[in-house]
């Protein structure tokens, strides 16, 4: 299975087909932006601000950096399995085996910054399994 | 020494749970102090949003959440350090709970430490 075909699967599928269709309809309009810009003109990774919104990180800056760590996983599962990594602007910018360090120096160095730090597993989309039937309301 | 907690009798059969200690990664703030389920169904630990928000905790990631049915939702992944007991967890990746109001402590920290269900005497051991 392709990354498209997991990305679809793991996170695609599991939302609500309202969302689905804002999801759809989001990337249509990000892609009808890109096409119309010049290749000069279009953001490159070292120079994506910060975004944040009332005190917690933009939904578009999450989904950026877990499409890159989605795109990279192939090379990730390759160098670093078991490792912790560090993604930010489109680009692996840190990975160590220990977790608690990683963290540490990446809040030093992104304060302000979403950053997507996350484990190396076999799988690119983790998964939990809440047995309980009381969490059901989770997948609403 | 062992840290002993009531069981919930809120719940019929009541629940056991412990108290947790949570505070922000790399933060030096006051911890906010949570009821927590003991729950061995549950892969990780869960922490009401509202809290998560309240600690200013830093979000860092999302997973896929399968609840019983198989059914999936995508929620965030927050880093927190927790202490249980006489057991502090320095960094803790848990998961944003929007739809209850009760922390849940999963697998990923029960297997780290000794907890005994001491059913007949309503009460959550746990030893140093």
């Amino acid at each position: 299975m392709g990354i498209v075909e997991r990305i679809d699967r793991d996170w695609i599928q599991p939302l609500p087909l309202q969302q689905q269709l804002e999801l759809v309809a989001t990337i249509s309009q990000r892609l009808t932006v890109i096409l119309k810009k010049e290749q000069s003109t279009i953001e490159q990774p070292h120079q994506i601000q910060n975004e944040v919104k009332n005190g917690e990180f933009s939904d578009e800056a999450v989904e950026r950096e877990k499409l890159t760590y989605l795109a990279l996983h192939p090379l990730l599962l390759e160098k670093y399995l078991g490792e912790h990594i560090a993604i930010h602007g489109g680009e692996l910018v840190d990975h160590d085996a220990d977790g608690v360090a990683l963290s540490q120096r990446i809040y030093a160095r992104f304060p302000e910054e979403f950053v997507w730090i996350a484990p190396v597993k076999l799988q690119p989309v983790e998964e939990w399994v809440v047995r309980s039937p009381r969490f059901e309301s989770l997948a609403g | 020494m062992m840290y002993t907690y009531e069981y919930d009798t809120d719940y019929a059969p009541p629940l056991p749970v412990v108290e947790v200690a949570v505070q922000p990664f790399g933060q030096d703030c006051e911890p906010i102090v949570l009821t927590a389920m003991i729950d061995s169904g549950s892969d990780g630990t869960l922490i009401p949003l509202s809290i998560l928000r309240q600690l200013k905790a830093r979000k860092t990631s999302q997973l896929v959440m399968r609840s019983i049915t198989g059914v999936g939702s995508i929620v965030d992944i927050y880093e927190v350090t927790i202490r249980l007991g006489p057991h502090s967890f320095p960094k803790v990746r848990v998961a944003a709970d929007k739809h209850n109001d009760m922390m849940i402590v999963g697998r990923d920290i029960l297997n780290q430490i000794v907890v005994t269900l001491n059913g007949l005497a309503s009460m959550t051991e746990i030893d140093e």
